[in-house]
């Protein structure tokens, strides 16, 4: 048979066309295509619809100063984290090491910025979704506008919008706005925060924990389709890369391995995949291959791909430079549910128990999950807030900021944002001025991961009603917490 | 502000019907619309008393085309040709189109690119217009297909459609957006602000920028945001729009331009002014 032959009869045999435009209660637009030929192999792509704002070529020729504020307008729900990624990855240009009290408050800002996204996309953007639509009436579609849900469930709307509050209202003592946040610098803060205020917030943490742990009980009543999909994970973590772990007793003893926690703020690349070969059975506590890349060797590791008409450009890694260099990269899932894979060992215990009532032991396969790791994680980053805080607190105050010298230089920097890893680099001239600009978005990063979920899950609804079947690939859509406004800046 | 705008707040308060409301986002970090979810309970009361019949952000249903809205508020940049359409569209359904933050209102952030810095100095280009600009630059640094993108010198809302009233500031105001909507249900008139972010500043004692070296535009900046850069060490870069329609607005202008370039190098005070697009306001 010819070629075209085969291609036309493929089409005959085409059985099944999904297409959803404009996919709602997600930030910025994008749309999904599928279909299904003879019920099993199945095609997805999502296309996304925003226009591209060239937020990285704007500012080639401007001054450093200007990165953190115009890269923080990427996004309006995790302004901070582009602000935090800039300010680090500047400062690491320039040499600039900054106080401990910075890194404190840096830490206790995204944490508390994780939170709030996590508890607005938990109960509004996502969390309707996972009513079954069997219930009578049919829930779903009723929830399909959250007033109505709100209506229905008010005791939990109350919980998620104070524990929202609590968190924003950490996010203004700090950086003194919630959206496009004021002090943070390259060097430290503008401007300290007023203790009191911070103290105020610490007394009130009690409730914000009990809030998150309601909120982790009511999410765990909730039936996660099952679905499972072999994949690699990605993460910042306080594991050490095999360079520095041959010296790890020295580093023990030193004691520059006490500080380790579920890493949000810093790390190097914690990288996961399955063991066992691909076709073996899924069970919890699977063995994984987990590799440590310094952050330093990203570019060496990861690498945006760019096809024309497309906005975004797409990550991909390999452990072999070489063949990363050929375009045989591999596809990877970042956010919540890859931090809970890869980094369980370093939560809480609260945490962990916490986890167990949505699984056992991770890894787990089931990217629906990912709502479950984002209910956990709210509460492993209030446990940190509370720590640090009392640190904080306790700690005479530093300067605000520490000074530096403007050199030439490169840097990358990058910080766990709600939805992943967020990378960004910058070339800096002798004054300051920027030559090059180079942003990495989670959402950039886990498209790939996302279609190939909803190729492996497109066949398992293949009975549904196609009301039903849409719903369903929203729900894993929206689980994924895509963020297209960041993907295209 | 227009006579057609005051006809319809008028008839929108004499109305005993709920308004009905849409929510738009053309391309933008939607962070305006953040700011209004911030407001928390506050904006659940709201819910109750207005009809929110679009807001994406919220709900799953898609809206038969002929819907009519009392007020659309609609935030971004009509970057594509398909945000211009939309932007067309709600203006044909909507009763009053509100633009909604700096974005909407003066082109945010995304007008950036409409400046071009050749031989010094720099100058505006003008929608429409086909010159070769720093924008086609900024498309080849970013995307090798670059051909495929979009890349229009970024508009403000009213210079695509009539717009009836501007809620400025990157992001807005949550408190300023609700006072607005409060007034709307209850008919009244709605004001634009007049004094400068500088008085503000002044009155809530923050440290002035300007003295200590930095380039502030808050002397010449539309108030109403309270000073809120300020509050965070933040000088203020203009994203609500310059003073207008006020005694001495234009000297204020001057005198601030003239004390700038006495202590500045030029290229310094551009940016700043090229920042929110308060640039092409001050001519």
């Amino acid at each position: 048979m010819s070629l075209n032959h085969a291609k036309l009869d493929a089409k005959k045999r085409e059985s099944m066309r999904i297409s959803i435009n404009h996919i709602a209660k997600t930030e910025g637009h994008f749309s999904f295509e599928g279909a299904l030929f003879n019920g099993d192999i199945a095609r997805a792509k999502i296309i996304t619809l925003e226009g591209a704002r060239l937020i990285e070529g704007m500012l080639v020729g401007r001054p450093y100063y200007e990165a953190p504020i115009l890269t923080s307008r990427i996004c309006g729900i995790c302004p901070i984290v582009h602000m935090l990624t800039s300010i680090k990855a500047i400062e690491k240009a320039f040499g600039v090491k900054v106080s401990e009290q910075t890194i404190i408050l840096r830490k206790i800002l995204e944490n508390a910025q994780i939170i709030h996204s996590h508890a607005l996309h938990l109960f509004f953007l996502s969390g309707p979704d996972f009513f079954p639509p069997k219930a009578d009436p049919p829930l779903a579609e009723n929830f399909s506008n959250d007033l109505k849900f709100i209506k229905k469930f008010p005791k939990e709307t109350a919980i998620a919008v104070r524990l929202r509050d609590y968190a924003l209202n950490i996010v203004k003592i700090i950086s003194a706005r919630a959206v496009h946040n004021l002090t943070p610098e390259v060097g430290g803060f503008k401007k300290l925060p007023d203790k009191q205020k911070l103290q105020k917030s610490l007394n009130e943490i009690d409730k914000a924990i009990a809030d998150a742990e309601s909120l982790i009980k009511f999410f765990a009543k909730l039936k996660y389709p099952h679905f499972q999909r072999k994949t690699n994970f990605a993460c910042l973590s306080s594991d050490l890369p095999a360079k520095a772990l041959a010296s790890a007793e020295a580093l023990a003893k030193e004691g520059l391995a006490k500080n380790k926690e579920y890493s949000i703020y810093d790390g190097d690349i914690c990288l996961t995949s399955p063991a066992s070969n691909c076709h073996s059975p899924i069970k919890s506590g699977n063995p994984v291959k987990k590799t440590v890349i310094p952050l330093a060797d990203f570019f060496k590791h990861f690498k945006e791909e760019e096809f024309p008409k497309e906005m975004v450009k797409r990550a991909k890694f390999d452990l072999s430079p070489v063949a990363l260099a050929k375009g045989e990269g591999k596809v990877y899932m970042i956010g919540a549910i890859a931090r809970i894979n890869n980094n369980f060992k370093f939560l809480n215990e609260k945490s962990k128990k916490a986890w167990k009532q949505f699984a056992d032991k991770p890894p787990i396969y089931n990217s629906f999950y990912n709502v479950a790791a984002q209910a956990v994680e709210c509460l492993e980053l209030l446990l940190q807030i509370e720590k640090d805080l009392k640190i904080l607190i306790k700690k005479p105050a530093a300067p605000a900021a520490v000074s530096f010298k403007i050199k030439a230089g490169k840097g990358l920097g990058a910080v766990e944002a709600p939805r992943g890893t967020l990378y960004h680099y910058y070339e800096l001239d002798k004054n300051g001025i920027i030559k090059k600009c180079q942003i990495i978005t989670p959402t950039a990063q886990f498209l790939n991961n996302l279609e190939d979920d909803l190729k492996e899950y497109l066949p398992k609804t293949k009975k549904m009603s196609a009301k039903e079947r849409e719903q369903k690939l929203k729900t894993l859509i929206r689980a994924y917490d895509p963020c297209i406004a960041c993907a295209t800046h | 502000m227009n006579r057609r705008f005051y006809y319809w707040v008028d008839i929108l308060g004499m109305k005993n019907k709920k308004l009905k409301i849409g929510i738009f986002s053309l391309t933008c970090c939607e962070g305006c619309e953040f700011a209004i979810l911030d407001l928390g309970e506050k904006f659940l009361k709201l819910a109750e008393k207005v009809d929110i019949i679009n807001f994406r952000l919220l709900e799953e249903n898609k809206h038969p085309k002929i819907e009519e809205y009392d007020v659309a508020f609609v935030e971004g940049s009509p970057i594509t040709k398909e945000n211009e359409k939309t932007l067309k569209k709600i203006r044909k359904n909507s009763r009053l189109l509100v633009a909604l933050g700096n974005c909407a209102a003066m082109g945010g952030i995304h007008q950036i690119k409409n400046w071009e810095h050749a031989a010094g100095g720099s100058s505006p280009t003008n929608y429409e217009s086909k010159r070769i600009t720093n924008k086609s630059k900024i498309v080849k640094a970013v995307y090798k297909y670059w051909q495929y993108v979009e890349n229009p010198a970024v508009p403000r809302l009213d210079e695509v459609v009539k717009v009836d009233f501007t809620i400025p500031a990157c992001p807005i105001s949550g408190e300023e957006f609700l006072e607005i909507v409060y007034n709307l249900i209850n008919g009244k008139k709605l004001k634009e602000k007049t004094n400068p972010v500088c008085r503000e500043c002044q009155t809530r004692g923050f440290a002035c920028l300007l003295q200590k070296g930095q380039i502030c535009l808050g002397p010449i900046t539309c108030g109403g945001c309270g000073a809120v850069c300020l509050s965070g060490s933040q000088p203020c870069w203009g994203c609500r729009g310059r003073i207008k329609n006020s005694k001495g607005s234009e000297e204020a202008v001057a005198n601030l331009l003239n004390h700038l370039t006495k202590n500045y190098p030029a290229k310094k005070i551009e940016w700043a002014k090229e920042f929110f697009g308060i640039k092409k306001e001050l001519g």
